[in-house]
């Protein structure tokens, strides 16, 4: 496996867990976080969990596993929405929890050549607090979710 | 722990339990570290043969679950072969983990054991660059460069 050097991720990155699994993005990335209680769950979009209000429009919220995998219910533990910019328009994707890391530096290495599967949204890998953090970027995350939501 | 591993000088191979009946060999300088209790880390959107990843010397490795990627169910090996290989001859080794069973087992291999890649195990071949008869069983030699450096089909 290619070793990267250290390097910023951004000025700063946003960690959202999802059960065991660390996604790291841009902070930049994340527009805003609403609580699950502010999601509206009537009528939800195909595949999606509700609808999050944000700059006087509705936007499609989506619930994932760890293995980034489309949840049809929000499951306790997923107490927050992050605000990702999708296109024009804007994607909720629920998680636990939400952290801002300023400075983030971290040893990042290439995902490995047998994981990649195609339309993956992870990046590569950073060691994260003496385990691993998966990183993506608003882009390939809102792709990755949008083809999910297309063949599901 | 880790533990180093050494051979006899007159043992060439390793053979590598990773269940199911699924056995295949590693050169013994392919072979470098076993790992009893390892630690591993779970990344999503990734084959369920080759589905997590484990540091080992500053080195983020991919841990491959040969038994699974064969056509075999997941197994929860415990036992690591962290292995090296090269992609080009002469450069610098990669490094990739395999699940086993059990500990892996010393042999003496010579041509004279040389045998066919069993036809039903069909998937060896891909995975293999030849086969060698051990007490009546075919035992692939793995092609490491081929096993973790081609992209899921």
């Amino acid at each position: 496996m290619q070793q990267i050097a250290p390097d910023r991720l951004n000025t700063a990155a946003a960690l959202i867990k999802i059960n065991s699994l660390n996604l790291l993005l841009p902070q930049g990335e994340i527009r805003t976080l609403e609580s699950s209680t502010d999601i509206d769950r009537a009528a939800p979009a195909l595949h999606s969990v509700g609808w999050a209000s944000y700059m006087q429009k509705h936007w499609p919220v989506y619930c994932l596993t760890e293995q980034l995998a489309l949840m049809n219910e929000i499951p306790p533990e997923r107490r927050a929405c992050a605000m990702l910019s999708m296109g024009a328009g804007f994607i909720g994707i629920m998680c636990d929890d939400l952290t801002v890391i300023k400075n983030f530096t971290a040893q990042r290495f290439e995902l490995p050549l047998a994981m990649k599967l195609n339309h993956t949204p992870v990046l590569y890998l950073a060691e994260y607090e003496k385990g691993v953090a998966c990183v993506s970027n608003a882009g390939k995350l809102t792709a990755y979710i949008e083809r999910l939501v297309l063949n599901a | 722990m880790p533990k180093e591993l050494k051979s006899s000088s007159r043992t060439n191979a390793w053979v590598l339990d990773f269940g199911m009946g699924y056995r295949a060999a590693v050169g013994t300088r392919e072979l470098f570290h076993l790992i009893d209790v390892p630690t591993s880390y779970i990344v999503p959107c990734t084959p369920a043969y080759c589905h997590k990843v484990l540091f080992w010397q500053g080195k983020l490795l991919p841990l491959m679950d040969l038994a699974s990627r064969m056509g075999g169910v997941e197994q929860d090996a415990p036992y690591i072969a962290v292995v090296g290989y090269q992609f080009k001859r002469g450069e610098y080794p990669q490094f990739g983990a395999l699940q086993m069973v059990s500990p892996p087992m010393q042999v003496t291999v010579s041509d004279d054991l040389a045998c066919e890649i069993p036809g039903g195990l069909g998937g060896w071949r891909e995975l293999a660059i030849s086969c060698f008869n051990l007490n009546g069983d075919a035992i692939p030699i793995l092609n490491l460069n081929r096993i973790f450096n081609s992209v899921p089909g």
